[in-house]
């Protein structure tokens, strides 16, 4: 069998991923090309500085955002990513470009269903030849993105909720594999498709730290130990943290505290939420933002506990995913565990309902050692690498190549 | 031979002590208000009493620049324990003094300006007054945290041991970092009593001047730091265990503890203040003592009297004493130039003693409208001076006027206009309720305050090893 080539298509870089979205995209690629794909990869995005200010990649097409403010005639905030599709299917240039980076194919893989357009017209001018789609689910985007149109009070959002709606169930219908990143998502996909349908949840890539980024934490957080939250900008990121702590931090004792890194840091503390109690929170939430890669790690190695207060949004969560591999204390919503359920006894995981009972475990969290190491919990944990979580995928794809 | 070696002295048994927290007592340099009063009150009876327990009796207060307590020395607090001094008005009253007759010349000026002009300055005199008033809150806050005494000793961290109790019952959002009580807790094994006076700014916040996450910060870490905490009615420990529980913070052991309201004799023989004519021609009065604020609810009067004037009867006279607070600007604004009321409310602010004194003697009767109270002092001392209160029904105050007061819903005008008339048209009533009141109350005594403040503080900690 001579070596499948790939194109994947994306809505973001994945050079020097920090998002979620970005880091599964990357690790896909990853694994492709660990099974010996030809792969090629491009992605369309709105040019917002968060992803131009970075390295991007020779196929990688920021679009002006003033282009992509509606969908269809229908103009609302936070559909960047419904319009793009649109937006490059009507553009020869850039279709004709692509064409030409990912010459002929085997297969396409779609990451989310944004620039199905786009692949319905390479399918129409056939210039990389009769290729079959793998579409790559991460999560059930019209639950998300109702959620997020009620979170910031986007009105007559309705047209467009359809239009998702009917762009995942044909991307999904015109797929000759599905994956998904949890059960219920796959349960859910399950009537839009007659293809197989794949589970390949998120997974989690090793990291490691120095003693002097270590130390550099240490100095700044005291002796005392310390809950992290990672996360993006992303809103559910936000409402979660503020759903799951309650009316404010006040579970936590004054010398606890949980440290935000990552884009959330600044969503959370301009939110009305922490303004409300803000001397109460400041005291007890430490901002770090966003760190290198490097001092995120060093975080991660001092955290005793990691908290996921997830209470939206589809799909599995990358950072719940981290969290578990970490062998440290893990405060989990049932929701932040979509697709780990598996995991949820592993000892020091606890999980448990958004509000009080959620604060409280943060700081019953604080006060205990960290958990003990069996080879049992560590195997599982090891399950948890990118390695482990994608090979359903590329297996997916061998046996349908070879069936073919 | 040689010498044995001396054997070192044993170091001295630490006798366990009960320190007491009085950054604030230290620091006061106004008239006492409550929880001075509480504060001195405490001290005083425990100079008296506390070594018969055992317990040594030591004072701390709060270092700044150290960030912790230092132990305070006896004759400093005893020093603020006595009586000040009568014949010298108090600065902040002659400062006072000063900003009323700036008031009464601009009145003056008003009627000389060209009318546009009027209203237009006044929105914005008022306007940054709010603002002015807002930002010396948040400054004398400020100034009382990072200030330094001037004989502040030095700082010699106060050497708490096992077995010791503390008793903090001051203003400690300004006096204390509870982060470190915290970890002094944890360190030596203090067990704490703490007071919560009321939770108003977590309940009502619009009622207050500042935001509520300050408070809030300062109630739920007293929640973490306090072995016991003192509430000063069964509402207060009620509504401070609802908000502790709403936000998710521990809800230590709470006791009530009444606060004293006994009346003493001023000294001085009672006299009628200069503003309020009095006379055989004068209409009786109505007396309401409390500052001038929003939450008191003093509208709910002005606009019953209005409704009294509209109804054709000439009611008594409306007597406010009290300094002017926040969020009323516009109220009395609408008091002055309404018509109908202006023969009729009269304010008075900086009152002596014994004027007070013969306010409440000559008083029909007194009110208290407020919409919340942590306790009640004014309607305690009303009674306790043996005059009827008509009374809100909110929060604490039935708790602490009991069967001697009469209870109204506080925004329930058609009930305020019609209790206001029936007993200004039965005076008879309201000194058979008078006579009652003499007969049966008996104020609780600040020594009984202090007691079961002590009571409290010996069984703290009790469960710990």
């Amino acid at each position: 069998m001579t070596a499948q080539r790939i194109l994947v298509l994306g809505s973001y870089p994945v050079v020097n991923p920090r998002h979620g979205g970005q880091l599964r995209l990357s690790n896909i690629v990853q694994a492709y090309r660990g099974r010996g794909f030809e792969v090629r990869q491009a992605s369309f995005f709105p040019a917002n500085p968060f992803y131009t200010d970075h390295p991007l990649g020779a196929a990688d097409v920021p679009l002006p955002p003033a282009g992509l403010q509606s969908w269809k005639g229908h103009a609302a905030p936070l559909i960047e990513d419904l319009a793009s599709g649109e937006a490059v299917a009507q553009d020869e240039a850039r279709l004709a470009a692509l064409e030409r980076f990912a010459g002929p194919v085997d297969w396409i893989h779609l990451e989310q269903p944004w620039l199905l357009p786009v692949v319905q017209r390479l399918r129409e001018r056939g210039a990389v030849g009769a290729f079959r789609l793998v579409y790559g689910s991460q999560n059930i985007e019209t639950h998300l993105k109702q959620a997020i149109f009620a979170q910031y009070k986007v009105r007559d959002g309705q047209p467009l909720l359809d239009g998702i709606l009917a762009l995942e169930q044909q991307s999904a219908a015109q797929a000759d594999l599905v994956a998904t990143v949890t059960q219920q998502d796959r349960a859910h996909t399950l009537g839009w498709t007659q293809a197989p349908i794949v589970l390949a949840p998120n997974g989690v890539s090793a990291w490691t730290s120095t003693p002097t980024d270590r130390d550099h934490w240490r100095q700044v957080l005291g002796p005392e130990p310390f809950a992290l939250y990672v996360a993006s900008a992303h809103p559910p990121n936000v409402s979660g943290f503020c759903e799951s702590f309650g009316e404010c931090m006040a579970a936590l004792s004054p010398v606890q505290k949980v440290v935000l890194a990552g884009s959330v840091t600044e969503h959370i503390l301009s939110s009305a939420w922490y303004a409300h109690w803000g001397p109460l929170n400041a005291r007890r939430i430490h901002p770090a933002g966003v760190l290198s890669d490097a001092q995120l790690s060093a975080l991660r190695d001092l955290a005793h506990t990691f908290v996921l207060p997830m209470t939206s949004g589809g799909g599995s969560n990358l950072k719940t995913a981290e969290a578990l591999h970490s062998g440290r204390h893990v405060v989990a919503t049932p929701h932040a565990m979509r697709g780990f359920e598996a995991m949820a006894d592993l000892p020091g995981v606890v999980v448990t309902q958004p509000g009080i009972p959620f604060a409280q475990a943060v700081a019953t969290s604080l006060l205990q050692p960290q958990p003990g190491a069996d080879a049992a919990s560590l195997a599982r944990r090891a399950t948890l690498t990118w390695s482990h979580t994608l090979a359903a995928l590329c297996d997916a794809i061998e046996a349908h190549s070879r069936k073919s | 031979m040689t010498e044995p070696h001396a054997q070192p002295a044993p170091l001295p048994a630490h006798r366990p002590a009960i320190w007491v927290h009085v950054s604030t007592l230290l620091n006061w340099t106004r008239p006492p208000v409550g929880i001075i009063r509480v504060e001195q009150e405490y001290c005083r009876w425990l100079l008296q009493h506390a070594e018969t327990d055992g317990l040594a009796v030591r004072f701390c207060e709060w270092d700044r620049a150290a960030n912790t307590f230092v132990e305070a020395a006896r004759e400093r607090v005893q020093a603020k324990l006595a009586p000040p001094a009568a014949a010298q008005p108090p600065a902040a009253y002659q400062r006072a003094a000063w900003k009323t007759r700036v008031k009464n010349l601009l009145r003056k000026a008003i009627p000389l300006l060209p009318a546009p002009w009027v209203p237009r300055l006044r929105d914005t005199a008022y306007r940054v007054l709010h603002h002015v008033l807002v930002a010396r809150a948040r400054l004398r806050s400020w100034m009382a945290r990072t200030r330094v005494a001037p004989d502040r000793p030095v700082a010699t961290p106060a050497p708490f041991g096992p077995g010791d109790r503390l008793v903090s019952l001051g203003l400690d959002w300004d006096y204390l970092d509870q982060k470190v009580l915290y970890q002094l807790k944890q360190r030596h094994g203090l067990r704490t009593t703490l007071i919560c006076y009321d939770v108003i700014p977590a309940l009502f916040p619009q009622l207050v001047v500042l935001p509520p996450g300050g408070f809030g910060a300062y109630l739920v870490d007293m929640a973490w730091c306090a072995d016991e905490v003192l509430c000063i009615s069964h509402h207060t420990r009620k509504d401070c265990e609802a908000v502790l529980s709403r936000l998710g913070a521990p809800v230590p052991p709470m006791h009530v503890i009444h606060l004293g309201s006994e009346v003493h004799a001023s000294g001085e023989p009672a006299r009628a203040p200069a503003g309020l004519a009095v006379g055989e021609g004068e209409r009786p009065f109505v007396l309401f003592v409390s500052t001038i604020e929003r939450r008191k609810n003093h509208e709910i009067l002005y606009r019953a009297w209005t409704r009294l004037r509209d109804q054709g009867v000439v009611p008594h006279r409306l007597v406010f004493v009290g300094m002017q607070g926040w969020g009323v600007t516009d109220l009395l604004n609408d008091m002055r130039l309404d018509p109908r009321t202006q023969s009729d409310i009269v304010l008075l602010n900086h009152v002596s003693d014994a004027e007070l004194d013969w306010l409440y003697r000559h008083a029909a009767f007194t009110v208290f409208p407020s919409l919340y109270e942590g306790w009640g002092l004014p309607l305690v001392e009303s009674l306790a001076r043996g005059k009827f209160c008509l009374a809100s029904s909110a929060a604490s105050l039935p708790e602490a006027g009991g069967p001697h007061a009469e209870y109204l819903d506080p925004w329930d005008l058609p009930a305020w206009v019609d209790r206001l008339g029936h007993y200004m048209a039965h005076p008879e009533e309201v000194e058979a309720r008078n006579e009652r009141i003499r007969r049966e109350f008996r104020a609780p005594s600040w020594a009984d305050t202090a007691r079961q403040i002590h009571q409290v503080a010996l069984a703290a900690g009790r469960g710990q090893p």
